[in-house]
């Protein structure tokens, strides 16, 4: 059995990892909600974008404009968002072997880009070259770094330097539950128009200001701008509830253990008193005899 | 008479900044300035950095809104701008802005004309002076 200053110490050291695996949980939670808030203000935008765009192009030739040209892919470049904090259950992970799958698939040849340390060391460890490595996306998120990579990501496709460009990233189904998904960015593949339903006035004709065309090549940019920052703002929050569940288990993991090992304990207490109460006794005994 | 009045909201990505009903707005497309009185006809246009103003009950009001666009139907306007700031609230930190103005100038002036940043520089120093102006007029 193992002696009683030994588990003491045990258990000492469970509660203090359970006291930082529940206080990151608390902090996790936190940024969740500040993320939840700040993906909710930019829906409003990105669902306005999304309506005009589709009001703009909704007889507009797949030719129109040189980010909707598709073309025989050959080349495919990946925007990998990942993060860059670790302690966040399979957020990562799960992510990475989906991008790896697909670069393993081999159907055709694919590059990567990265945002997030976590994505940036695992391929490196495995030797797949990245492109360009986006540092510090997520100290402070805003707006403009999603344009800047957006940008970028548009020069690259428009000089025929890539034939597909995709972004993967974590997308949060709920604070449960997020899954790794690969969609297309490049071309862009243009939201649908909203069905007029039974009783509603059909669109109305726009006068539009410059012309369609003008419009387009316009709106084109700013909707690769949209998905990038939408992507982002999904992929902070899912890394905060992914954070938040793992350290939940990790805390209530804590708890069986700290249990156990004080059950450990007292049985191991309650032994020593009876073998000294049996020395006792055993003493007495002896001098009566 | 809520008739006469069109709703106006203007969205950026952090949010909206305007709601409320107006009854005319003015601002710049890239083919000029431009007015929109209540049922007027459906307009989308591609807007320049530049003023925003509406008016309610004569009152006018003044924002700075940066390239965006704009769409109106049936009374509603949605404006979506990179950027939206009130004229009060660009002079209250005027120096700021022209401080602002004149380093990102001096870094543009340093780059290479084919560097990936230019273009970001670029659209920094339009709104900055798109603010500016807006502030004097």
């Amino acid at each position: 059995m193992a002696n009683l200053k030994e588990i003491r110490r045990r258990i000492a050291s469970v509660h203090g990892t359970q006291k930082i695996t529940r206080a990151m949980k608390m902090v996790a939670a936190a940024k969740l909600r500040k993320a939840q808030e700040h993906a909710e203000s930019f829906r409003d935008y990105s669902r306005l974008m999304s309506e005009v765009l589709a009001e703009v192009a909704s007889d507009a030739e797949e030719d129109a404009h040189s980010l909707l040209i598709r073309r025989e892919p050959e080349k495919a470049l990946v925007l990998v968002i990942s993060s860059d904090r670790g302690l966040c259950g399979g957020f990562n992970s799960n992510l990475n072997r989906l991008v790896a799958a697909e670069l393993n698939s081999g159907r055709v040849h694919t590059d990567l880009s990265v945002v997030g340390r976590k994505a940036k060391g695992y391929f490196e460890h495995r030797m797949v070259k990245i492109q360009t490595y986006y540092d510090e996306v997520f100290d402070d998120l805003d707006y403009d770094k999603a344009a800047s990579i957006a940008a970028e990501l548009a020069k690259l496709y428009e000089n025929g330097d890539y034939d597909m460009i995709y972004l993967a990233y974590n997308e949060m189904v709920s604070v449960v539950s997020q899954v790794p998904t690969l969609v297309q960015l490049l071309p862009v593949a243009l939201p649908e128009k909203k069905k007029v339903e039974a009783g509603e006035l059909a669109s109305p004709v726009f006068i539009f200001e410059p012309s369609e065309s003008e419009l387009l090549a316009a709106l084109l940019p700013r909707y690769v701008e949209v998905k990038v920052f939408s992507a982002l703002l999904e992929s902070a929050a899912a890394e905060h509830a992914a954070r938040m569940s793992a350290m939940e288990t990790a805390t209530n993991n804590a708890q069986d253990m700290i249990d156990s090992l004080t059950l450990v304990y007292n049985r191991a207490r309650q032994s020593a008193i009876t073998s000294e109460l049996m020395d006792i006794v055993g003493g007495a005994e002896a001098l009566n005899d | 008479m809520s008739d006469d009045l069109i709703k106006l909201r203007v969205v950026t990505p952090s949010g909206p900044v305007v709601e409320q009903m107006v009854s005319s707005i003015t601002t710049s497309s890239e083919l000029g300035e431009f007015c929109v009185l209540p049922e007027h006809r459906p307009v989308l246009a591609s807007l320049k950095p530049g003023r925003l103003m509406f008016e309610m009950d004569g009152e006018p009001n003044v924002y700075a809104v940066d390239i965006g666009f704009f769409e109106s139907s049936a009374n509603h306007v949605n404006v979506m701008t990179q950027h939206c700031v009130s004229k009060e609230s660009i002079q209250a930190e005027i120096e700021d802005l022209e401080k602002e103005l004149g380093s990102l100038q001096e870094e543009f002036s340093g780059l290479e004309d084919d560097s990936p940043a230019r273009t970001t520089l670029e659209a920094g120093i339009t709104w900055l002076q798109a603010q500016l102006e807006v502030a004097q007029k």
